[in-house]
């Protein structure tokens, strides 16, 4: 079977990020936003497996930091639409123009 | 199946919304508990093999869903983004793209060994609860302390402030 180079693995990761870039640059919707920051969480992850499998196979340290990763991100998203819906409650609106102000 | 799935949550969240339950209610009920439901009828033979990672990454799913539909209205009136911010993002993604792939290109990635990589979730288990040489339990305890510590920090931002009397 033919292996994948670890270049194109790392083409996909690089594409991820950039496009979580743009949308976290040209959305307005906090929960898009959010969304977006989740994309290149992910493409960090795909970079740390790729690594560990090509060039450190006997260890796993790549795997664990995915994992840690994932929960991180998980507890960062849960802190983040708790606040959003709390905006939402406060402005009737999720669109981060709206939210000028940070104290009520 | 899944259509009945999918009402009943939006019932749960026009719930939500009508009686102001503060979302903690969601991210308690989260945890991969619907997700669980919604794998277990489609395919209740490979359950047992998730782990409770892989049941986070669903819980962001289902937490995702549940804020859209809470505030779904804000969703429609949402005006487009300036056409300049459009093309100067879309500039910018475009050139750090190129510089960051010609960079990986030049660059001679070369492996240390020629195995193969060989994961099984009872080799992480081990190394995840090892406390001498490689092991990981002082990230976990400390990840379970974060996640404590969101969960704690939900409750608080979600609460609804009872007005002063």
């Amino acid at each position: 079977m033919n292996e994948i180079p670890l270049t194109q693995i790392l083409f996909v990761s690089t594409a991820l990020f950039f496009i979580g870039m743009y949308g976290f640059f040209t959305r307005r919707n906090m929960i898009t936003m959010l969304m977006a920051i989740e994309l290149i969480l992910n493409s960090v992850n795909i970079n740390f497996i790729a690594f560990n499998k090509y060039l450190y196979p006997d260890k796993l340290d790549g795997i664990f930091f995915t994992i840690f990763i994932i929960t991180i991100a998980a507890a960062e998203a849960a802190v983040a639409i708790a606040i959003i819906i709390n905006l939402y409650r406060s402005h009737k609106s999720i669109d981060v123009e709206d939210a000028g102000e940070m104290k009520y | 199946v899944p259509t009945v799935i999918l009402r009943r949550r939006l019932a749960g969240a026009a719930h939500l919304q009508r009686h102001q339950v503060p979302l903690v209610v969601g991210v308690a009920r989260i945890d991969g508990r619907p997700l669980a439901h919604v794998i277990r009828r489609e395919d209740a033979r490979h359950v047992g093999h998730r782990s409770p990672h892989q049941s986070l990454v669903g819980g962001i799913v289902v937490l995702i869903i549940f804020s859209i539909f809470l505030t779904q209205k804000a969703g429609e009136e949402m005006a487009q983004p300036l056409r300049s911010r459009t093309i100067f993002s879309i500039l910018s993604v475009l050139l750090g793209f190129a510089l960051a792939y010609s960079l990986i290109y030049q660059y001679d990635f070369k492996s240390r060994s020629t195995n193969e990589l060989q994961v099984n979730v009872a080799d992480i288990g081990h190394q995840m609860l090892t406390t001498t040489g490689n092991g990981y339990v002082l990230p976990f305890e400390v990840v379970s302390m974060l996640l404590l510590a969101a969960m704690i920090g939900c409750i608080v931002i979600a609460m609804k402030a009872k007005p002063k009397e």
